[in-house]
């Protein structure tokens, strides 16, 4: 199969995507997971409610992996045949991946961050923990936010 | 459907009564006790005496059924339920049995910690063996002689090895016994008269004096005995464990034992509360107005000496906070208590909150096969867990956000990530509209948080602040959402307008009297609109996280399809991995719809009218951890 230069920079495009995003989940829920142990090993008990603080940086590349496959479908790349991409258009697709990626890799750390502190405060205090998810999940609206983005710019690519 | 109304109940008995009296209120469970402050001396608070006791015992009792967990042979099920157990039972007061087991359990412990000690002894007695084990003389038996000095030690074992080469039919014998890595032990006699001749050759080889350690018979003879001993040691472990594994058996009795104790601990608690006489007693605390009336005529019955008053809270007083709303609304209380109680006199926010939650959880899951599966399973695991009142709450939650996403999910088409028939409200294709539906719907929901302000307001006596707060604020709101269109963007104009100069006026009225910096102050509130913009936006999320759990759906059903095409094996993989991603799929989206929806609540509504700080009504009551109470006795 010959692919022009606009199917593979879609192609980077929904990689970009996935990866950055995931990359940044991967660090996130990794980061908060130590936490989580270090505060468990203290507290058991308190084991459940640290998981939802823990996998709440996931989302991010859920996020991403969400434009790529998005980008997948609308291309054809899932349906058998890819369709005919230009050039402009596979710079377009970079653009728009571009919130998600940036937007999900970041706030994925900051998120994990916020979540680890909120997991001390709940091993201090357990009955804190639903300040402590509402803390994380604050961060969490920039990613929401980017991936409207996103979507959004993906979908305006018309082939 | 609203915060409980709370009386002060008094209760003055005779205080050979009072103990009775708190076992009725434990009961009854609905008395929130305070402490009584005793007026000039004559009452006095009771000697806490047995408390340390009961709360060295509860600690003795909580180690040893941690202790004998690992004993037990019953392993439980995640999903059945905690045993149920008679409220009798939670008021024996002396626990015997119980605690001869924990006396048993902490013999024994001594015990294992004994021979845990000598094991490592041993051990490390055996191991000092090693190097000697092919030395058949018992190290005191090695001792010079006249003519002949004896070195036992080790040494390089390559130097050794060398040595041995060139002494090679002199007057010296080396025997290497045993060879660890580099290191060699060994065994040397020498002749006196060449003696330091051949220590020098020994130095230069890295010697280094080592003896076996003294003992009865050889090293071998020795480490034997040592590893007989060990093994004995082993037995008298399984021994100890063994006893465990029987005493495990009365982990019901005690985890029992432990409930009753805390109960009595709680009473105990209660009566330092108390004041107490020589002879009366005097109680104070909270109980909740509407079975306020009832106690006090139970308490009269029960004790026909004792004096009942029942009063309203008084002015300064902050009577402690419990939520009272129907069966339908209840659960959502525990969305409220996630984040704060709301202050005595404030409104309960559940009521209102209820069909907003249930909505936004719907939206986010979004996909009606999953809806249907929670809808119908969750019931049933209620049925069968009986999980405690806290548990069962967030399963009623999901219960009905299980219903709304089947609604939700039925109006985008997904059914576990298919889409049976031509979609009308369509996210992935069409997702204006549907964006649109969630910033509405978002709308109408902070309205109605400011609606509840507007009551509140109202309740208290300042129907002009909900006019300035709350109404000021929806025409401008509702003001520029008319301008978007043309035919009433003239309506929206002048309705903006009015509701911004009402904020632009009266924002500033309780900071200071100067008009300029009153105006100054409602230029800075006038500014909050940018905060209604990012409010709005913030529901999009509703179409963000449903539109994910739709597309991931979708994907994971084009995987199966591409598996499924593989013959039986790849018919059974596709089927196991379905089954598999879509549990994921289901699980992630459900925890995080219930937590975005928790935010909506907290962030976004609450933000609006929500005055929190209640303290919690926490009663005398049984609130046992291991057991269940049973719910007739």
């Amino acid at each position: 199969m010959e692919l022009s230069i606009g199917q593979v920079l879609t192609l980077v495009a929904a990689a970009f995507s996935v990866t950055l995003a995931g990359v940044g989940s991967a660090k996130g829920v990794g980061l908060a997971g130590q936490t989580s142990a270090g505060v468990s090993s203290e507290s058991p008990e308190l084991n459940s409610k640290l998981m939802v603080l823990q996998i709440l940086p996931g989302t991010q590349g859920i996020y991403g992996f969400l434009i790529g496959v998005i980008i997948l479908v609308n291309t054809g790349v899932l349906g058998g045949a890819m369709k005919p991409v230009e050039l402009m258009q596979g710079f377009a697709f970079i653009g728009a991946v571009l919130p998600v990626a940036i937007v999900g890799y970041l706030s994925a750390i900051h998120q994990a961050n916020v979540a680890s502190a909120g997991m001390l405060m709940v091993g201090q205090h357990p009955e804190m923990s639903g300040k402590a998810i509402t803390m994380t999940v604050m961060v969490e609206t920039y990613a929401v936010l980017s991936l409207l983005a996103s979507f959004l710019m993906v979908n305006a690519i018309k082939l | 459907m609203a915060v409980a109304e709370m009386k002060r109940i008094q209760i003055l008995l005779m205080r050979r009564d009072q103990e009775k009296l708190i076992s009725m209120l434990q009961r009854f469970g609905c008395v929130h006790l305070t402490q009584v402050e005793a007026p000039d001396g004559e009452f006095q608070p009771a000697a806490g005496l047995t408390e340390a006791q009961v709360a060295e015992d509860l600690n003795s009792l909580r180690w040893a059924i941690t202790r004998l967990s690992r004993f037990d042979k019953e392993k439980r099920s995640m999903f059945a339920p905690l045993p149920e157990a008679r409220v009798a039972l939670l008021e024996e007061r002396e626990q015997p049995d119980a605690m001869d087991v924990v006396r048993r359990v902490e013999q024994l412990e001594r015990r294992a910690g004994d021979l845990r000690g000598q094991e490592t002894r041993l051990r490390l007695q055996a191991e000092q063996m090693l190097p000697w084990l092919s030395l058949d003389v018992p190290a005191q038996e090695l001792r010079d002689t006249a003519s002949t000095r004896v070195l036992t030690g080790h040494a390089n074992a390559r130097g050794l090895a060398q040595l041995e080469e060139d002494w090679r039919g002199r007057s010296a014998i080396v025997r290497t016994l045993h060879t660890e890595r580099d290191e060699a032990y060994f065994l040397a006699f020498v002749h006196r008269s060449e003696a330091e001749d051949f220590l020098s050759g020994l130095r230069a080889a890295g010697y280094q004096h080592a003896a076996p350690p003294p003992g009865r018979g050889t090293a071998a003879q020795q480490h034997e005995a040592a590893l007989a001993e060990l093994s004995g040691l082993e037995a008298g472990a399984r021994e100890v464990d063994a006893e465990l594994t029987v005493l495990a058996e009365n982990l019901p009795k005690l985890r029992l034992a432990y409930e009753a104790l805390v109960a009595r601990q709680q009473r105990l608690e209660a009566r330092a509360r108390m004041a107490h006489t020589a002879s009366a007693s005097l109680l104070s605390g909270w109980v909740p107005a509407h079975v306020s009336k009832s106690l006090a005529q139970k308490v009269s019955e029960s004790f026909p000496d004792a004096q009942v008053s029942l009063t309203d809270p008084e002015e300064g007083e902050e009577p402690p906070v419990l939520l009272r709303n129907n069966a339908l609304v209840r659960p959502y209380e525990a969305v409220v208590t996630g984040f704060s109680l709301p202050a005595p006199d404030a409104v309960d926010p559940t009521a209102v909150m209820m069909p907003f939650f249930a909505c936004f959880f719907g939206m986010m899951v979004s996909d009606a096969g999953y809806g249907l599966v929670m809808a119908i399973l969750i019931p049933i695991l209620v049925k069968i867990m009986k999980p405690s009142e806290g548990g069962r709450k967030i399963f009623w939650i999901l219960a009905g956000g299980g219903l709304s996403t089947i609604l939700w999910g039925a109006l985008y088409n997904t059914w576990f990530g298919f889409a049976p028939w031509p979609t009308v409200f369509d996210p992935v294709n069409n997702s204006l509209p549907v964006m649109a539906v969630c910033v509405g719907i978002g709308a109408l929901h902070l309205f109605a948080g400011l609606g509840l302000g507007i009551y509140q307001n109202i309740r208290a006596g300042n129907p002009l602040d909900a006019l300035y707060d709350q109404v000021s604020w929806m025409m401008v709101v509702v003001g520029l959402g008319l301008l978007a269109l043309p035919q009433t963007a003239a309506v929206g104009k002048w309705l903006a307008l009015a509701g911004a100069l009402i904020v632009l006026l009266t924002a500033g009225r309780n900071k200071s009297k100067n008009p300029v910096k009153r105006l100054l102050s409602g230029l800075g509130a006038l500014y909050g609109v940018t905060s209604w913009i990012s409010d709005l936006l913030s529901y999009m999320r509703l179409f963000g996280m449903g539109l994910a759990t739709g597309v991931i759906g979708m994907v994971i059903n084009q995987l199966v399809g591409m598996i499924m095409g593989g013959g039986i094996i790849g018919k059974v993989l596709g089927a196991a991995i379905f089954v598999g991603a879509h549990l994921f799929n289901a699980a992630i989206n459900i925890l995080g719809a219930y937590v975005h929806a928790c935010r909506l609540q907290y962030i976004e509504f609450f933000g609006k009218f929500y005055q929190e700080g209640g303290k919690p009504f926490n009663p005398l009551r049984f609130s046992p951890r291991y057991v269940r109470l049973a719910e007739r006795d």
